[in-house]
């Protein structure tokens, strides 16, 4: 049998928050994701979005072993809100126990906001 | 319009609707009463369907249950549109509204979301409408993919997602021409099987798993359900193997051929276009069933004028000639991917992670010879070692095999006497559950490989492997190092000489007349199959003349030549 070698690898927050913003782009019924610095936020609000990140709207805080994933999303107004997040958490689950061989120990989504898009505005938060 | 054909759909149910004059009948129109009886046949069918499409689950998360969500939310779309009765004045308005409230509230999982979604467009597109024809349909059909598509931002293609647009293009181009509601429903049904047929070339994962996608199969076999409906059958009583025997039922078959062959990557790949002979249909389904039969990894789409394959086959040769007789093809690519395999294993470091196993015993095969190597891994073997009568395979590179077979039981077949007691002792040391097989040639590998079953345990297989390959003679052809006279033979260097299961039994001048020796001393004759090993040695035209010889020898045996590619053995000889 093939025997454990010494060495070890070192995941970084970072990397993780891509992986949970790949998969969370194609979760179906999140149109947005919400950056959450300060700067961003300033910058949004006054209409000049910062140029997207690719961990925008994903926050990973890391306690030891312990890793916790937040989404910071906007939705699809008309669709079941409890489904589309129940979705996206096992969807981020997926990937990153895909990518990185280990389950986060909590995969949490905060809605910020719906956007309607047939017709009554295209976004209300 | 008469209140008769207005009410189209729910007329059917009694015999069919006639036109005034006793003419067909016809689908021009549908009310809101044949819309939601149309609903009710689409979640009836969808839920004899549910274990089909759930099998098929292998994206975004492998759970297996997509089948039994699209089913929940569609049983409660039917519902909550069911709740406003079956009475005349309904219109097809308030039912999709009311279904779209249903779905919304019922909606599990991604593909569920994604139908609560697909309803909500529909409702959009039909909103204040009273009847339904095929122009409205084709509308509420696109205007249902594209409000799918609004609430993702990175749309997957390949998904559900993507058959309904495949459905509401194929329904534009049929409301174009100006179909009624039966013709627009069928170019729905045509594009959306034609666009899940095509989800495997779109995201790799259902590629590695031969699937189709399973939320994209969902909402064909609902699509389906409500064109039985219309056809006037009821689900019910609809034979389940009617969603096989279509181009979407292809997936099922997939399904079943990969728990046969496992994902293994091995023999050629082959591709080709099939155009039915001019004035001829071709019978897909049939056509689809050998074909896939002929290999493993197949993806073959088509109707009766054309037919798509892409087949993993150990003898493309056997499926372009099946194939011709239905008409010409085109665009034929055929790749060795043990080729590609063998370079990649060359260059690969020597720790390579195992391959996912399929099923839960693998097989490891000693061998010499990219033929026979080819052939033993085309029979299911999930590692070769090299090795042979002059270059036994060390117990440490045996052992080293097993270790890195993808799953802990394992069955060694040492393919030669000399390597046997090798096998042995590598099965000893080996952490892992290993039995070896004891064949003692190539020949008896390959037929104790062809025993061996996915489903039966590790004894059971090594046992019915043992019997099978104890049952096999095998003849070698080679030549002698050295001048000997081994029972009553005698034989002088360099000389031709035939052994028998490993006992020396003839010599003479060329390998052919040796082997022709050979075969009637192994009772070929009496025999229904001969394979013929040819060596590295030997050309590609002393095999065909040998095999033209026995041919003529024995009229009524069939001759198979594999090209081995062994070292030292010119021909090695089976009879069975």
């Amino acid at each position: 049998m093939r025997t454990a070698t010494p060495g070890k690898a070192v995941v970084s927050a970072r990397a993780i928050g891509s992986v949970a913003y790949q998969a969370t782009l194609g979760c179906y019924g999140i149109v947005e994701l919400v950056p959450q610095d300060l700067r961003s936020r300033v910058g949004r609000r006054f209409g000049h979005p910062s140029p997207p990140d690719a961990r925008d709207g994903i926050a990973v805080q890391m306690d030891g072993d312990r890793v916790t994933i937040t989404l910071h999303v906007v939705m699809e107004y008309g669709l079941p809100i409890a489904a589309v997040a129940h979705n996206a958490i096992r969807t981020v689950y997926f990937a990153v126990e895909r990518a990185f061989a280990f389950r986060p120990a909590a995969v949490n989504v905060h809605v910020h906001g719906l956007r309607f898009s047939d017709g009554r505005g295209e976004r209300a938060v | 319009m008469s209140a008769a054909t207005r009410r189209g759909v729910s007329v059917t149910r009694q015999g069919g609707t006639e036109r005034p004059g006793g003419e067909a009948p016809t689908w021009a129109v549908v009310d809101g009463v044949g819309l939601l009886r149309a609903l009710r046949a689409g979640t009836g069918w969808l839920e004899r369907n549910v274990a089909g499409v759930n099998a098929l689950n292998v994206f975004p998360v492998p759970d297996g249950d997509t089948g039994t969500n699209m089913f929940l939310t569609m049983k409660s779309a039917y519902a909550a549109a069911a709740e406003g009765g079956e009475g005349e004045e309904r219109s097809v308005s308030d039912v999709a509204s009311r279904a779209a409230y249903g779905a919304l509230m019922g909606a599990r999982g991604n593909s569920g979301v994604i139908l609560s979604q697909i309803f909500r467009g529909l409702a959009k597109a039909l909103d204040g409408h009273v009847t339904l024809d095929g122009a409205l349909l084709a509308a509420a059909l696109t205007e249902a993919s594209a409000m799918a598509y609004k609430a993702v931002m990175k749309p997957v293609e390949g998904t559900l997602l993507t058959v309904s647009r495949g459905a509401a293009e194929a329904a534009e181009t049929a409301a174009k021409a100006g179909g009624d509601v039966q013709i627009v429903l069928d170019g729905a049904l045509a594009g959306a099987r034609a666009t899940l047929a095509k989800t495997p070339e779109m995201l790799p994962l259902l590629r590695e798993a031969g699937v189709v996608d399973a939320g994209g199969q969902g909402y064909v076999v609902v699509l389906e359900g409500m064109r039985l409906h219309l056809a006037g059958r009821s689900v019910e009583a609809e034979e389940l193997s009617a969603i096989a025997s279509s181009g979407a039922g292809m997936a099922f078959d997939v399904v079943g051929m990969q728990e046969k062959h496992g994902a293994d990557d091995y023999g050629y790949c082959t591709n080709y276009l099939l155009a039915a002979a001019p004035g001829t249909v071709l019978d897909f389904a049939l056509i689809r069933e050998t074909m896939a039969a002929m290999g493993h990894s197949a993806v073959i789409v088509g109707d009766e004028q054309y037919v798509k394959a892409h087949i993993h086959t150990t003898d493309p040769g056997a499926l372009l000639s099946y194939a011709v007789r239905f008409g010409s093809l085109t665009q034929i690519k055929i790749d060795n991917m043990d080729m590609q395999v063998e370079h990649l294993e060359g260059s690969a470091p020597p720790d390579v992670a195992p391959a996912e196993p399929m099923g839960h015993i693998s097989v490891v095969a000693v061998a010499a010879g990219e033929g026979l190597s080819a052939v033993l891994r085309g029979l299911g073997a999930a590692k070769i070692v090299r090795g042979g009568q002059t270059m036994n395979p060390s117990t440490q590179e045996l052992l080293d095999a097993i270790n890195h077979a993808p799953t802990d039981a394992v069955i060694l077949l040492p393919n030669n006497g000399n390597v046997v007691l090798t096998a042995r002792q590598a099965a000893e040391m080996a952490s892992k559950q290993v039995r070896v097989v004891p064949t003692k040639s190539i020949p008896q590998g390959i037929a104790a490989l062809s025993a061996f079953t996915f489903t039966a345990d590790l004894d059971t297989n090594a046992e019915d492997m043992t019997a099978v390959a104890s049952g096999v003679r095998t003849g070698e052809v080679t030549r002698a190092v050295r001048d000997a006279t081994i029972g009553g033979v005698a034989v002088k260097a360099g000389a031709v000489i035939g052994l028998l299961d490993d006992v020396l039994t003839v010599s003479g001048d060329d390998s052919a007349t040796v082997a022709l020796d050979l075969l009637q001393r192994m009772d070929a004759e009496h025999a229904e199959l001969v394979t013929l090993y040819t060596g590295a040695s030997v050309a590609d035209a002393a095999a065909e003349s040998l095999s033209a010889r026995i041919g003529e020898r024995y009229p009524t045996l069939a001759v198979e030549t594999v090209r081995g590619g062994q070292p030292h053995y010119d021909f090695i000889v089976s009879v069975e």
